[in-house]
């Protein structure tokens, strides 16, 4: 038994998860435990024909893309009752998952559980690749030992929610990371995370998807992909390869981060036999202006060639001295980049109000769509917000958006960029937190792919195109737990009672008396309302021909995808130089492969290409059918939104808000119950729209946002249906609920403001649109 | 720094009462009896860290440091149930025990019964609150037996539970999968998208469990069971060595 001593520690912690870990490894003993008769993990599938395929037809299929367990450095810590293989039995519906007691910080003792009401069709449970089930293993390994870990490292995580909150690594999580990065400590754990993924593979039910996420942080910048693999066990490398190398606490860069991760899957993956992988960016809206570089743009670097036209691209290791981005990394990067988490645990990516730059060609100047859960934004509801926020924050709490009235602005509201580039040199213009941490317009979907267009014109190649997707990030393995109600959190013990999800008072030195609930013996009083930002996240909905691990990583790869803020809403879309036929709305909706039908030539699919236009023909027809989720809420509105480099060479985004929409009047749901206010209101909306403005030798794109009616955010179903808060009761000398109040720690249902040491409170009624985001549909001019 | 300033220093008096105790300790304790064996293969430097550890360890037991730790606590009841899994872990199931695990809970491991329908939806976006009744007009010509209206999901086949409920939801789902063949044409039934006439043509009854497929997963869950039902047998066991009693019980 001497080979399960490096994991009996883990077994010792006596949990379920444990448990499984612990045959796991058995089986690593001798190959013996549970391998016996069964296929070898890994073994090709037999070629599948699944009941509900449809020859001709695609159907439709939802599922996580982001998950992490215990297996995730940080995870670990803040719920450790889980493993890969209890986010796949909580997604499938079959089993509950175990959390930690509401509000405690013990994250090794189980004291709820939650279910999954609706199974998922797919999964990809995407662990950190840097550290991978270090601490799980290890923490565990002597009596004592996970307390200890506990104490010294997952304190110190746990206390540095602000840090996680930016997006940072703590210090002492990056110096223990660059200290085992040449380790292969995350060998046996990814080889659990496979075997799991295979065993709860079940074709045609439910598909597990091979994966990990690259967390590249440096700087604070974040730069993240999640890597999702084709095939089974054996057919992906042995190892993840993280972000994180011996010098990374130290000498922090990020400047190579993404070649490094293309050049390592290309030769481990796709230049090998049976190897198919590919990347989802996340997270670009904490990116800094990182994630997509902008053409010609030096970012005070020293570059080695002509930058007109071109964003940075390779640099020489260890310097600043940049390449500009050339053809085949351009090639390098669109074939493994597939597709964009356009929302969230962290927020939606696709635009944030306030920030658009000069690429929005709407007159407006703003896109009222785009106050959808955003993650950091840079309207406060301040007098110095960026003007376009005027218009979204007007002073209201009750139907302003949520961000209006965030209490600490110094964690919660970031600048705009001055300028942006790699290894942390993005700056806003001033102010700002110390890690330069600000935001850009290429920090969002709508307006990074038409800068690759852009570039495509100098390039010939537009490295930035990705097709849509969604997910939740959860960092409590609760994979496709999406709810607005109950949300439970995705931080395990961060964020897992109403107090930490909605916000807290919180002084300079608690710990030496200090008291938040008193203003005159509270140094630097602030209301720490991090998480109220936060929310449950999305799902992805791909259109397959079948449910399995070919069927969802082929309609990725393809961009015949879309991603939703939650509710199982469906979306496709078509275009044509030719006129779309009468019942191209209800073919839609069937699933029927219009690519092969006969009387729709050269037509485009979602995530697809327009071909070369035929002579004489006029602007492509567009039609975008969407569904409501048939356990959601009716549809309200179709917006279109086109990227496209205009007569002058510019790129530009222009919104078609409410392309089509319903008829009867919208009205918010009810404040006391939260119900919708359903009325005759559609189950689906069909756009047919021609492109009147079209100009057939520049780039375009077209993708189609859907919205529901309007429902209650969150934080709406916490503060008025869970409990009915009262912000009246308000004590006026220090903004908080009495102390024998039953409301104490609800002071976040209210929006709050002081004037000369008097605290005044208004209630906030948080409701979202839900939506659908559909991948577009490209015309890239011939060059 | 006079004396009296000096003693009035909170440090100077901890230290000072603190060698008074030890000193007293010392005194009052009786000559050493506990022996503190040390490993042969240890260093120099881990000796002494290993005396040590041993040193503090017991002498924190002795005084009772270790009586209600929550810590220390949930450390115990880990390590008492790695324990007691550990001898399950080891096992290694037989085709023939996974066979008897598999015919206890075949419901567990059943594929999916499968049905073929007839079907027709009435869209709320195409006729509204008009639907209802235009579905009520349809089934009754329907059960005349005319010919239902030809729409790409007029015929719904080789379906299960799963793919009705992501397609119109879990009420029509329930409400379909309950049918009987006998019935014909039944509705409106209403859903999410609007309201569905239906009319079960065949069911598909489930295929029998693959045994060779579902072989790991049988074998986690039995593993999985056999640590539960040890662990629940030992506590149940060792629940007889205690007496427990409620404050307010007799003596």
């Amino acid at each position: 038994m001497k080979a399960q001593s490096f994991i009996a520690p883990v077994a010792r912690r006596g949990h379920i998860a444990a448990a499984a870990l612990a045959l796991l490894l058995g089986g690593c003993d001798g190959g013996r435990a549970i391998n016996g008769a069964a296929p070898a993990p890994g073994e090709s599938a037999p070629e599948v024909s699944c009941a509900d395929a449809r020859p001709g037809f695609k159907n439709s299929y939802f599922g996580d893309l982001h998950t992490h367990t215990s297996f995730s450095l940080d995870a670990y810590f803040f719920n450790a009752l889980t493993d890969p293989r209890m986010a796949h039995r909580f997604a499938k519906g079959e089993a509950p998952l175990p959390l930690p007691a509401q509000g405690s910080q013990d994250v090794f003792t189980p004291a709820r559980e939650i279910r999954l009401d609706r199974p998922l069709d797919f999964n990809a449970v995407t662990d950190h690749a840097e550290f991978l089930g270090g601490f799980i293993n290890t923490c565990g390994q002597a009596q004592g030992l996970a307390n200890l870990c506990d104490q010294f490292i997952g304190q110190g995580i746990r206390d540095d929610i602000r840090a996680i909150a930016a997006g940072d690594t703590p210090f002492q999580t990056q110096l223990l990371q660059s200290l085992v990065a040449d380790s292969p400590t995350s060998l046996l754990p990814w080889r659990q995370t496979r075997q799991i993924n295979d065993e709860e593979y079940s074709p045609c039910r439910y598909t597990t998807l091979q994966a990990y996420e690259y967390t590249s942080n440096s700087l604070s910048q974040m730069f993240h992909r999640n890597v999702i693999f084709r095939g089974n066990a054996d057919q992906v490398p042995i190892d993840v390869f993280p972000a994180v190398g011996p010098t990374t606490a130290l000498l922090p860069e990020n400047g190579n981060d993404d070649w490094d991760l293309f050049d390592h899957l290309q030769s481990q993956c796709l230049d090998q036999p049976d190897c198919d992988v590919l990347t989802i960016i996340h997270n670009s809206n904490r990116s800094d202006g990182r994630m997509f570089l902008a053409a010609g743009q030096r970012s005070g670097r020293q570059v080695l060639g002509d930058l007109d036209g071109l964003p940075l691209g390779r640099k020489i290791d260890g310097t600043d001295i940049y390449f500009p981005m050339n053809l085949a990394d351009a090639n390098l990067r669109r074939s493994l980049d597939r597709s964009f988490e356009m929302t969230q645990h962290k927020g939606q990516s696709e635009c944030a109000a306030g920030i658009s730059g000069a690429y929005l060609a709407n007159d407006e100047g703003f896109d009222p769509g785009c106050v959808f859960e955003v993650d950091n934004s840079v309207c406060a509801g301040n007098a110095d917000d960026p003007p376009a926020c005027a218009a979204l924050c007007q002073g209201d709490p009750w139907t302003d958006p949520h961000f209006c009235s965030l209490g600490d602005p110094g964690q919660t509201v970031v600048p705009l960029c001055a300028i942006t580039g790699p290894d942390g040199s993005s700056r806003p213009a001033s102010g700002g937190d110390s890690t330069g941490n600000c935001r850009s317009p290429l920090d969002y979907y709508r307006y990074a792919m038409v800068e690759g267009q852009k570039i495509r014109e100098t390039l010939g190649v537009n490295p930035y195109r990705v097709n849509v997707t969604a997910a939740l990030d959860t960092h409590a393995a609760d994979s496709g737990n999406a709810a607005e109600h109950p949300f439970v959190g995705h931080g395990g013990v961060l964020d897992d009672d109403p107090r930490e999800q909605l916000g807290f008072y919180g002084c300079d030195n608690e710990d030496m008396g200090e008291d938040p609930l008193d203003p005159a013996n509270c140094s630097n009083r602030t209301f720490v309302d991090f998480a109220r930002q936060l929310n449950p996240g999305g799902l992805a909905g791909v259109w397959a021909t079948e449910n399995t691990r070919d069927g969802i990583f082929d309609a990725i790869h393809a961009g015949e995808s879309w991603g939703t803020s939650g509710p199982r809403l469906r979306v496709r879309s078509v275009a044509s130089w030719q006129p779309l036929p009468d019942d191209i709305c209800r073919r839609l909706a069937s699933g029927e492969d219009l690519t092969a039908a006969p009387d729709l030539p050269a037509a485009a699919i979602m995530g697809g290409d327009l071909p070369a236009r035929a002579a004489g023909s006029p602007g492509p027809y567009l039609a975008v059918w969407a569904e409501q989720d048939p356990e959601g809420h009716p549809l309200q509105q179709i917006d279109l939104v086109k990227g496209y480099i205009n007569a002058a060479g510019e790129p530009k985004v222009r919104v078609f808000n409410a392309a089509v929409a319903t008829g009867a009047p919208v009205g918010r749901p009810d404040p006391d119950s939260c119900a919708v206010a359903v009325g005759a209101h559609p189950e689906s909306l069909c756009l047919r729209w021609q492109d009147s403005d079209f100009d057939a030798s520049r780039d375009a794109y077209w993708y189609p946002r859907v919205r529901e009616l309007p429902s209650c955010r969150w934080s709406a179903f916490v503060c008025r249906v869970d409990r009915q808060i009262d912000c009246a009761q308000i004590d006026p000398r220090n903004g908080a609920f009495p102390a024998d109040s039953d409301q104490l720690g609800f002071e976040g249902c209210c929006a709050i403001t002081q004037v000369d040491g008097q605290f005044s409170a208004a209630p906030r009624f948080d409701t979202i649109e839900e939506r659908a985001w559909g991948s577009p549909i490209w015309y890239e001019a011939a060059r | 720094m006079r004396a009296a300033a000096l003693w009035r220093d909170p440090l100077v008096g901890f230290a000072v009462i603190g060698s008074l105790l030890f000193g007293l300790d010392a005194w009052l304790r009786p000559a050493p009896a506990e022996e503190i064996m040390v490993p042969s293969d240890l260093g120099a430097a881990q000796r002494e860290q290993f005396i040590r550890e041993q040193i503090m360890v017991r002498e924190a037991r002795r005084r009772g440091l270790d009586q209600g730790d929550s810590i220390i606590n949930r450390q115990l009841q880990q390590s008492l149930r790695a324990l007691i899994e550990a001898q399950v872990n080891a096992q290694v199931p037989s085709d023939a025990v996974l066979h008897a695990w598999l015919a206890q809970s075949p419901e567990r491991y059943a594929a999916a019964e499968r049905f073929d329908f007839q079907h027709q939806l009435f869209r709320r976006s195409d006729c509204g609150k008009q639907c209802p009744e235009l579905a009520t007009r349809q089934l009754a010509s329907l059960r005349q037996g005319d010919a239902p209206n030809d729409t790409p999901d007029a015929r719904l086949q080789q379906v299960d539970h799963a793919d009705l409920r992501r397609r119109y939801g879990a009420a029509l789902a329930d409400a379909a999968v309950a049918l009987q063949i006998d019935q014909g044409w039944v509705g409106p039934l209403a859903s999410g998208l609007g309201w569905h006439l239906l009319r079960l043509e065949r069911r598909h009854p489930a295929p029998p469990p693959d045994f060779a497929a579902l072989r790991p997963r049988l074998a986690v869950d039995w593993l999985q069971a056999q640590r539960d039902q040890a662990f629940a047998a030992e506590i149940e066991r060792l629940r007889n060595h205690y007496r427990i009693r409620e404050p307010g019980d007799d003596q």
